[in-house]
């Protein structure tokens, strides 16, 4: 289904009945991401999954600039169209940033975040490597490099799960195609963004930081950046079994831990 | 750069990345159905072509390039 704006078709899939559950995916994938771990929650909750504008099936009428802002308003809008006040968000990497701001921006709106492996750059970049690497990515992107910019922005997600199924070439091509908005446009912006420490810590109790023991054990940028953020607002995070792109690696084991997450928050 | 130089260095590069034996592939070899799909195999392909002969390969037109002499062609007109 498409939720048609001015700016940008919107793509969304909904499932299951229930409270609502929103999956946020992150750069370069699109809502397949979420595809089969949506399936195994929506017996729990009505799950909605979409692509982001720029990426995929939602296209954007006209330029398609990043703003966190934008990410914002598409959430509430796919949450007033589908006539929801209240969901649990579930983001993964840059998911899991938009989360964040989405929880930062309209907490009333959510019920609890969980936030995977969040690609929260900017609280990262005291670190010489990655100021260099993100130097790098700059550079190769300038050139317009962009495959060896998806290689280089690779090194930090990690190898892929020996148990992972394989992506279909109709999903690799659409993600390739995302490529270039991906790069020039959202890692960017991603990478700028810095959450607001104060209001996090007052709704410290609506989120849950999450990394894979896999990413920790690897010591990607993403696993320390949660670790970081968690202890930033007072939090200790939960490790789920797997990597960065768990959801789409082991979907059942996504669902199970997010079935778990959401049902012991508030113990 | 001769067409013959191209097609070793590209053969090279889709051997690497698609981890499979150089000797198999010639020209004629079609990517999707003999070497693969995978995106990541292709981005690493994609990049050995931007790094060794600096031409770009808008990386969704990559999967539209049927053989490897396809391929060959483009970077040879782009370069």
């Amino acid at each position: 289904m498409y939720l048609e704006k001015d700016d940008v078709s919107l793509y969304y899939e909904v499932s299951g009945e229930g409270e609502a559950l929103i999956l946020i995916h992150g750069v370069i994938v699109d809502a397949d991401l979420y595809r089969e771990a949506a399936k195994m929650l929506s017996p729990y909750y009505r799950v909605i999954i979409y692509d982001r504008r720029g990426n995929s099936r939602s296209k954007c009428k006209g330029a398609s600039h990043f703003r966190m802002d934008d990410q914002v308003t598409d959430i509430n809008d796919l949450m007033d169209t589908l006539q929801i006040e209240e969901a649990y968000i579930v983001g993964v990497s840059a998911g899991g940033v938009i989360g964040q701001y989405f929880l930062q921006c309209c907490p009333d709106r959510v019920k609890h975040l969980i936030a995977y492996e969040a690609s929260m750059l900017g609280i990262m970049m005291d670190n010489e490597d990655l100021r260099i690497w993100a130097k790098e990515m700059q550079q190769l992107i300038a050139k317009r490099k962009f495959s060896s910019a998806v290689l280089r922005f690779a090194k930090h997600i990690g190898p892929m799960d020996e148990r992972s199924p394989r992506k279909s070439e109709a999903t690799s091509l659409r993600e390739m195609e995302n490529y270039a908005y991906a790069l020039t446009q959202e890692f960017p912006g991603i990478a700028a963004y810095m959450p607001d420490l104060e209001i996090m810590k007052a709704l410290a109790d609506k989120i849950t930081f999450a990394a894979g023991e896999r990413s920790v054990i690897e010591h990607t940028v993403y696993s320390q950046a949660t670790v970081r953020l968690a202890g930033k607002i007072g939090k200790k995070p939960v490790y789920y079994p797997g990597g960065h792109n768990l959801p789409f690696e082991l979907p059942q084991e996504f669902a199970v831990c997010v079935l778990g997450t959401l049902l012991l928050r508030n113990r | 750069m001769s067409r013959e130089e191209v097609v070793a260095k590209m053969i090279e590069f889709a051997a690497m990345a698609f981890n499979k034996d150089a000797a198999a592939i010639t020209e004629n070899t079609n990517i999707a159905e003999e070497l693969g799909v995978s995106s990541t195999q292709r981005v690493a392909m994609s990049a050995s072509i931007e790094n060794d002969f600096d031409v770009m390969i808008p990386v969704a037109r990559f999967g539209k390039f049927e053989t490897i002499g396809a391929l060959v062609d483009f970077v040879m007109e782009e370069m």
